[in-house]
């Protein structure tokens, strides 16, 4: 039997560093999330940027650059690196090997964020968070978007250097769950991020200083999707560690398949990069063949996260039962609703069971010609990034703030309700966009000054702004509540300090097979399918690349 | 609701969860086939 | 703590090791089998009915590609046999030509090019939908048995006039 000892307990300084990746995580989202609303208002012909003129934010595509890179790049890259930095201490039992090495990661991620966010403020670089060239937009906005992934880079390093010695000194265990899923995502995006790094380096960065004439816009954009995929699964792994690794114990039970568990992070290590074509499907400069590759591929990737729903899932009926659900459904009901982070997550898996389908139907090459730039990408990323990640991160926060601050949450029935607002807005929000996607409505769009909107679009574009409203209700209430506990007053009495909720696993993480523990076949045979799926079209693109494109500014 | 006691951890079958994804990989057909049939609706395109 | 009775590298003498819930693996199973009949459909949708999604065509140079033929004068062009060609240029913020007639039981096949940054080229109510990138050219080919108009669309951000970059094509029935 594997007894836990008491979980390691942080010092004063550790919950600090964490804390501050969160500050500037929920302080993102707080700005990002003005413009959600404002685009979803602007979208059913209410249009309220006139009033942002004074301030300068009057713009859509500034206010839509800002929703994209604020929410998509820096509330889940902060948020995650302060979350992973909490799974390598508390799993392994251990402070960080060089916490000055973390820090400085810290430092060089918020450096570039202000470096970033300047531009954009001053809009030189409404470019979108995709940044396509030949867009141009001000150097700054590069180098601080490069400065941001360079700084969780070394956070990863300072992750790596602890595990190091941990397993120097644990041969033989097995690495915590938590901890195990965090390496991975580390890793993953470690990996995945190189396609960005070298299309800023070589291409953008030179271009937007006046060092290159042009850019070679295909090849831009192979590069940025080498990343773009995995970034989706950089912003999923965190939430699946979650609700792996700690939701089961929050829901009163155990994790149902630690190996399966296991295993599905590996795949995602595998399949998560050697797919990112399936965003290009419609690009003119790439072979077909190459797009079918990637399609394949990336019905691969779909597979562990169908494993993950049955393992989830069991891990929640167990819980269920255990409290006294009986019945084919009876155990949903007796889980803890009542507690807000079990209620965000559980919702969240929820929706994103329909993100995954969306997910499944963008990837199916020739079916993505009915949905590729429309609404409904939007519309299937709410319920992936902005609800699987965001909602999930949201119900972590419920505990994690109280545990860094020793306070108690703030009026969590609130937050219960909070919960809610953000499922059923997300529900109304998101399905308009699948139907106006479908009814072929474009995405990046200030629709409201449009000249080709049809009569038959007005009612989803309704449904847009009603989904919008309950959503800004969800986020103040989000940030509300993480204030008020952050600056409450009162202390979490003695003795009754928060734990981190790590799930046991039903079967004894000790008995999980060796292989599933061992990084180096795992790491080369990832590196080897990513030679395979991109060495050779790459090769090519790069041979016959054109540096030809001019920069314009939108 | 049952008793707790009830709930042996031996004899746990994940029987609700299996009438889960079973109803989940029947929406997923259901919304999947739905998007490829507007495809094949809105008439061949080739290169 | 961690028992050490069990051999670590040599784990599972109780059988529970590989233990997989049967469940478990028959939905690993359904899953996999799901998928594969999933890419069977794209396939015979894409092979044996031809709906195909732009393929590799041809480079140019953006900033010459619109001073020499076929690219100095966009439009249609007839090869007879209820055959056309269409040449679309996109650029901040209109396609030229940006109305487009054909008659009904045309062939039409769309060649649009970029002279500036990347923008979108969805024909409302058809599978025709490429991304348009300076340097390339974007080709799909579409039979219009219908008489109607179908609106074109940018639908890749181009900047800050891009929700008005639009044009139309018009399929005339026979002797309108
Ligand atoms: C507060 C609730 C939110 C609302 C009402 C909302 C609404 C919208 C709308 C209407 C669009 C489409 C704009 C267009 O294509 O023209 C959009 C785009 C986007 N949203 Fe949200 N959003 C919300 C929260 C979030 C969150 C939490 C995230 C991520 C964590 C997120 C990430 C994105 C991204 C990445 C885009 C695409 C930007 C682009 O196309 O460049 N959103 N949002
Ligand atoms: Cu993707
Ligand atoms: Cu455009």
């Amino acid at each position: 039997m594997l007894t836990q000892p008491r979980t390691y307990q942080l010092d004063t300084s550790q919950k600090r560093f964490i804390s501050y990746h969160l500050v500037i995580a929920v302080i993102a989202l707080t700005v990002g999330s003005i413009f959600g609303p404002l685009q979803s208002f602007n979208w059913g012909g209410l249009d309220l940027y006139q009033f942002l003129e004074p301030i300068g934010l009057g713009d859509y595509y500034k206010g839509l650059t800002l929703h994209g890179v604020l929410n998509a790049l820096v509330w889940t890259t902060f948020f995650i690196t302060g979350f992973l930095t909490l799974t390598t201490i508390v799993g392994l039992g251990r402070p960080l090997k060089h916490p000055r090495l973390n820090w400085a990661g810290f430092i060089t991620m918020a450096v570039g964020l202000v470096m970033a966010g300047i531009p954009i403020l001053a809009g030189w670089a409404s470019v979108l968070y995709t940044f396509y060239p030949p867009l141009e937009a001000h150097w700054g906005f590069y180098l601080g978007l490069t400065l941001v992934v360079v700084g969780s880079w070394i956070e990863g390093y300072g992750f790596y250097l602890t595990y190091y010695q941990w397993r120097k000194e644990n041969p033989d265990t097995r690495t915590p769950f938590i901890t195990f899923g965090g390496l991975i995502t580390m890793v993953m995006w470690q990996l995945a991020t190189i396609g960005v790094a070298v299309e800023i380096l070589t291409m953008l960065l030179p271009f937007s200083l006046g060092l290159l004439d042009g850019t070679d816009p295909q090849l831009g954009r192979t590069f940025f999707w080498f990343t773009g995929h995995p970034l989706v699964y950089f912003w999923l792994l965190p939430a699946y560690i979650s609700w792996y690794g700690l939701l089961p114990r929050e829901a009163g039970g155990k994790l149902f398949s630690d190996s399966a568990a296991r295993l599905a992070f590996w795949l995602f290590l595998l399949l998560s990069i050697p797919v990112g074509f399936h965003h290009q499907f419609v690009d003119p400069g790439i072979p077909n063949s190459w797009k079918l590759i990637h399609a394949t591929l990336t019905y691969g990737v779909a597979f562990p996260s169908l494993l993950t729903l049955f393992t989830v899932v069991a891990s929640l009926e167990y819980a269920g039962r255990k409290r006294g659900g009986t019945g084919l459904f009876g155990w949903i009901r007796a889980l803890p609703w009542h507690k807000p982070s079990v209620s965000a997550q559980l919702l969240a898996g929820i929706l994103f069971m329909f993100g995954g389908i969306g997910g499944i139907t963008n990837a199916s090459y020739n079916v993505n010609l009915v949905v590729h730039n429309t609404a409904w990408i939007p519309g299937h990323f709410h319920l992936t990034v902005a609800t699987a990640a965001t909602l999930s991160y949201m119900g972590i926060s419920y505990w994690l703030v109280p545990y860094l601050t020793g306070k108690p949450l703030w009026k969590p029935k609130l937050a219960v309700a909070q919960t809610w607002f953000w499922f059923v807005g997300m529900l109304i929000f998101s399905n308009a966009m699948h139907v106006l996607g479908l009814l072929g409505a474009p995405r990046r769009t200030d629709l409201n000054s449009a000249p080709y909107v049809p009569e038959e679009w007005s009612g989803h574009l309704l449904r847009v702004s009603i989904g919008g409203a309950i959503l800004l209700i969800g986020v103040i209430l989000y940030v509300l509540i993480v204030y008020k506990t952050a600056r409450g007053k009162d202390h979490l009495p003695e003795g009754e300090e928060i734990e981190v909720p790590i799930a046991e696993s039903i079967t004894d993480p000790q008995l999980t097979p060796m292989w599933l523990d061992r990084w180096r076949p795992w790491l080369v045979g990832s590196v080897a399918l990513i030679i395979l799926a991109y060495g050779p079209q790459l090769a090519q693109q790069i041979s016959n690349a054109q540096f030809t494109s001019p920069g314009f500014t939108p | 609701m049952g008793d707790p006691a009830e709930f042996s951890e031996e004899d746990f079958k994940p029987r609700g969860t299996v009438a889960i994804v079973g109803l989940f990989m029947l929406t997923l057909i259901l919304l999947w086939l739905s998007v490829y049939l507007i495809l094949i609706a809105r008439g061949v395109t080739t290169t | 703590m961690i028992s050490t009775d069990s051999d670590p590298t040599n784990p599972g003498e109780d059988g529970r090791t590989h233990h997989l819930d049967v469940y478990e693996r028959r939905w690993m199973i359904a899953s996999v089998a799901l998928l594969v009949v999933f890419a069977a459909s794209v396939a015979v949708a894409g092979f044996g009915l031809g709906f195909q999604v732009p393929g590799h065509e041809s480079r140019v140079d953006p900033n010459t590609v619109a001073d020499s033929p076929p690219w100095n004068n966009p439009g249609l062009r007839d090869l007879g046999n209820g055959e056309y060609e269409v040449y679309v240029i996109g650029r901040q913020y209109l396609f030229e030509p940006n109305e487009i007639r054909v008659p009904v039981g045309a062939t039409v096949t769309f060649y649009v090019t970029s002279v500036d940054v990347q923008h979108g080229f969805k024909l409302q109510d058809t599978n025709i939908n490429m991304q348009i990138v300076p340097g390339h050219i974007s080709k799909l080919t579409r039979t219009f048995e219908k008489a109607g108009e179908f609106p074109y669309i940018c639908n890749e951000y181009c900047g800050l006039g891009h929700a008005s970059m639009a044009g139309s094509l018009i399929v005339e029935a026979q002797g309108g």
